[in-house]
């Protein structure tokens, strides 16, 4: 049993509580978001003291000297602990948050071990335990079993609440319309009338199931939840179309993995010799966000689907992923000092210092608007170009009226043509601005370099053949 | 003038003045690229990227009186 377990854990754990905490203050308010991180924080705490303990007592059977840094921890950690456990309970924030913070790690370390164990009895019950490392704990990663059966406990769990949820939303405003049940229809009635009255939408899937089932309440929180669920739709056709073409993955490819093949190494290519090699490593990320984004973005010329690019918040939530992790690769790569000098505008100077007061907000402001203008462009393209086809369906429709036909005057097949070519120039424009600003976040030195040794090879070449 | 019909006056006027201006950037660039295309042809697999950024730039100004437009539609009526 090593500590990599234990290490492992803990950083699982602190990804878990950053996510929690945020839900927290969403969904709780600050306070209740403040009580879950503290309480995991603590939690963790009392992991590394444990952590500590554990290899004091260990180092004598090793007969290694113990060190200085966990004995400080052990003699330092237990009054510490009990100092701050204190202080979380008489500080009066809620006890339910920093309880649930509290358990967060002994949910992980449960989950991990079932796991493991899992994973252990399945290979054992399938012959396998005889020929891989007996150890399943010393392997660098889970095996790829347990962590599907984590993936679907996990969609199960996600699933079963999502029904919870459902049926809880439809208990709840039922109470209190018996008291006002005047405000009540009023305020349905205005609601229904301006669904109605708003944009012009397509039929979906799931909204002709609400109306098929006049409107249950499950087939309407289904309705209200098209769009995640559609971008889920999304991820599961990228991963179905990888996972078939890439099945057996042969020297001489056939029709899928050539095709495949074709576009990521377009991709490929096509990053690297616009920003150069540096770029490469992040080839990864923004082609999936292109193909995913594309993905997306198609699903709306389908019928009885909707592209969740339509909704901001499927754009938001790209945009947002895309502003942590510019910024990340900005701090890792410029180190924190590098990127606050990077902020300041990079001076060099003295009148450079003098202006890096002023552009410091500036550029902060900047770093901050890039996401919102990602995901708003995005979205209104999207939005609009969805809507254009809503509307000239409704006008085919209108030209057909006067006959009693269920079919329409199909003139939006010409606009849904422009919707394929714009769709994948607006997934081409987020994935390669997630590019640039990228780019952008890299040290500044290599960046010139790169870019003057890219012209100087264009430079070089073009006499040649002139 | 009640401030409904001051929206419904002035929301398809912004996105109208908007979309002019774009117009007149997205003409320009796409005059420059062509140009540029038509004197190099060779430039234009280098001419792409940027083209395809400033078009991008110049239309989010449109995109974002449409949302405008859209963050208001509902308090017309």
């Amino acid at each position: 049993m090593g500590f990599e377990f234990l290490v492992r854990a803990r950083r699982v754990t602190l990804a878990l509580t950053v996510l929690a905490a945020l839900a927290g203050v969403v969904y709780g308010g600050a306070s209740f978001g403040l009580a879950l991180a503290l309480g995991s924080l603590w939690s963790l705490g009392n992991l590394l003291f444990l952590e500590a303990l554990g290899r004091l007592l260990i180092a004598g059977k090793l007969g290694r000297a113990p060190a200085w840094r966990d004995m400080a921890l052990v003699l330092g950690g237990a009054p510490l602990l009990l100092l701050g456990g204190f202080g979380i309970l008489a500080s009066g924030l809620p006890l339910l948050g920093a309880t649930i913070g509290f358990w967060i790690l002994f949910a992980v370390v449960l989950l991990k071990a079932l796991a493991i164990a899992l994973a252990k009895a399945l290979d054992f019950a399938t012959g396998r335990s005889v020929e891989r490392a007996p150890d399943a704990l010393r392997r660098p990663l889970p095996s790829r079993r347990a962590l599907g059966l984590a993936g679907w406990t996990l969609a199960l769990l996600f699933g079963a609440a999502f029904v919870l949820l459902a049926s809880a939303q439809t208990e709840q405003p039922a109470q209190p319309a018996r008291g006002a049940a005047v405000e009540h229809t009023s305020e349905q009635s205005q609601e229904s009338g301006e669904g109605e009255s708003g944009v012009p939408e397509l039929p979906t899937l799931p909204g002709i199931v609400a109306k098929a089932t006049h409107e249950a309440p499950w087939a309407k929180t289904i309705e209200a939840w098209q769009d995640p669920l559609f971008s889920l739709l999304a991820t599961l056709i990228l991963v179905l179309l990888v996972r078939l073409a890439f099945a057996k993955p042969q020297l001489v490819p056939g029709r899928g993995q050539m095709m495949l093949e074709t576009a990521m190494g377009g991709a490929r290519d096509f990053v690297v010799q616009t920003f150069g090699p540096v770029m490469e490593p992040y080839v990864p990320f923004v082609g999936t966000l292109f193909f995913y984004i594309l993905t997306m973005n198609w699903m709306g010329m389908i019928p009885l689907l909707k592209s969740p690019t339509t909704s901001l918040n499927t754009t938001a939530a790209m945009a947002v992923v895309v502003f942590v992790f510019v910024q990340y690769t900005a701090i890792r790569k410029q180190g924190p000092l590098g990127y606050l000098y990077h902020l300041a505008g990079s001076p060099k100077d003295l009148v450079g210092w003098a202006v890096a007061p002023v552009l410091f907000p500036i550029e902060l402001m900047g770093e901050f608007i890039k996401p919102i203008s990602l995901a708003a462009r995005l979205f209104g393209n999207v939005f609009g170009e969805d809507l254009l086809i809503a509307v000239f369906v409704g006008i085919g429709v209108a030209l057909l009226g006067w006959q009693p036909v269920p079919v329409g005057f199909p003139i939006h097949v010409l606009f849904m043509f422009l919707g394929l070519i714009m769709s994948a120039v607006q997934a081409l424009v987020f994935a390669l601005l997630a590019t640039v600003y990228l780019f952008m976040a890299l040290p500044h030195g290599q960046e010139e370099h790169e870019i003057d040794e890219h012209l100087g090879a264009e430079h070089g070449a073009q006499p040649a053949t002139t | 003038m009640p401030f409904q019909s001051a929206l419904g006056l002035a929301l398809p006027l912004a996105i109208g003045i908007a979309a002019v201006g774009s117009g007149i950037g997205l003409g320009l660039m796409g005059r420059g690229v062509m140009e540029a295309i038509g004197r190099q042809p060779e430039a234009a697999g280098k001419l792409f990227v940027p083209m395809i950024l400033g078009f991008a730039f110049s239309e989010a100004l449109t995109i974002y009186a449409f949302i405008t437009m859209f963050l208001l539609n509902s308090r017309i009526h």
